[in-house]
């Protein structure tokens, strides 16, 4: 390994390293050993990161913030809850809120009598079984009109590629689910294959009740090639449906490979 | 945990993330206010409350892309020519707080999130993929980057000023 990559490797991981064992990184600490130069800058610039953290972290705070979110926290609390944080204002102010705050409801009432009715276009019970029959199969590119999101936190290390598949289309060909290939090995050697699905909740006739990965909501399928277990949850704004093949074992595997990665 | 514990416990780390993150004061405060009446609403969200303060960061962070998404910058890293830092300079290296956040504005948000992670969080690369939901190799590269960027320029600050001088015209 040439000085330049190693510095590189060791820069970016650093002993901030979670533990786990990596080629490279055992690449680059067998070139420390043996080049003086690389080890020395590396200890320098360990030097300069604590500094880094230090000084990073060395901000100082408005002597009110503490009271302006807990007033704001208070404000959103009670009845006549307010959507944005404002710390202080008068009278004649709240008033003026109050008659912007009616003629939004008044133009936004007769803009939705104009619309058409959005109506969910996915039945939640078939996902299940689109999700199992498209482990296997060669998916389009995502075509559909929402940014698909992963769920918070872990989900990168299992997920292969980060350009989504589609799923589910519309009258228009347009994908009313994004399908990420989750495909890893874990740390008994063993290769997980599966698909996450997301989909915006309001395309959803009938919505997921958990709202984190939970193993008690576990379903399972056979199709004639494998046995699969999915799990459904909804975050935020999204629906998700994460389906593996290889039944409970290999989703008990992935939902601790995940929650390690996000402890 | 309700959301006065969350406050009591997360706000001065979170609004100096924020101001790390944003560069400004005042986008510092209007970022944490929003950022604690998200996760006022989304309070069942948080299962875990040792994941609370992560949780936080990635609302910040989230509303600061949204935020930032209207401008956009164009600022691109040009450091080739600086020398990289001795050993010395890193060693001896006093960081100077108004130095630091010049820095940070100028680097572009791609490399700005993940160091201001790194250093702030201490977290992991692997950690930090997971965050800002990019590929490790991505952020390994990001990572270095930035690094080395803010190496250079807070250990030469006025060689990377002459740099950047010239470069603007
Ligand atoms: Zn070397």
């Amino acid at each position: 390994m040439k000085c330049n990559e190693a510095l590189n490797i060791l820069d970016a991981t650093n002993d901030l390293f979670d533990g786990q064992s990596d080629e490279r990184w055992d690449q680059a600490m067998d070139h420390l050993e043996t080049c003086d130069n690389c080890a020395e800058m590396t200890a320098a610039r360990q030097v300069f990161d604590e500094q880094m953290a230090q000084a990073i972290t060395n901000v100082a705070i408005p002597a009110d913030l503490k009271q302006i979110l807990l007033d704001n926290a208070e404000a959103s609390h009670s009845p006549s809850h307010q959507p944005e944080p404002i710390p202080q204002k008068s009278r004649g102010r709240i008033w003026a809120a109050l008659v912007a705050v009616a003629v939004f409801a008044i133009v936004a009432l007769c803009t939705w009598a104009f619309l058409p009715e959005h109506r969910p276009g996915i039945a939640a019970a078939d996902i299940p079984q689109t999700a199992v029959a498209s482990v296997d199969a060669e998916l389009p590119q995502y075509n559909g009109q929402f940014q698909p999101v992963l769920p918070h936190l872990g989900w990168t290390q299992v997920i292969d590629e980060t350009e989504p598949k589609g799923l589910l289309a519309d009258d228009e060909g347009r994908h009313l689910a994004a399908a990420f290939v989750i495909q890893f090995a874990d740390r008994q050697g063993n290769n997980v294959r599966g698909l996450l699905v997301v989909t915006p909740a309001r395309e959803l006739d009938t919505l997921p009740k958990e709202s984190i990965p939970d193993s008690s909501q576990v379903q399972y399928f056979s199709s004639e090639a494998n046995d699969y277990a999915i799990v459904s949850w909804q975050e935020g704004e999204f629906a998700y449906f994460c389906v593996v093949e290889g039944g409970s074992f290999t989703l008990e595997r992935l939902h601790q490979q995940v929650e390690s990665w996000s402890a | 945990m309700d959301i006065v514990e969350l406050i009591d416990e997360h706000y001065s780390s979170i609004y100096r993330f924020a101001y790390r993150l944003s560069g400004s004061e005042a986008d510092a405060l209007d970022l944490t206010q929003s950022a604690f009446l998200t996760a006022q609403e989304k309070l069942h969200q948080l299962r875990i409350p040792a994941h609370a303060r992560s949780w936080l960061c990635t609302i910040v962070r989230n509303a600061f892309l949204k935020q930032i998404r209207s401008r956009s910058s164009e600022n691109v890293l040009s450091l080739e020519n600086t020398s990289e830092p001795k050993t010395e300079d890193l060693r001896n290296a006093n960081i100077d707080e108004e130095e630091l956040q010049n820095a940070l504005a100028g680097l572009p948000v791609e490399y700005r999130e993940p160091v201001v992670l790194y250093y702030f969080n201490e977290l992991s690369y692997r950690e930090i993929a997971a965050q800002l939901e990019v590929p490790l190799g991505t952020v390994m590269s990001r990572l270095s980057r930035g690094k080395d960027y803010l190496r250079r320029r807070l250990t030469h600050p006025a060689a990377v000023e002459a740099e950047n001088a010239a470069t603007a015209h």
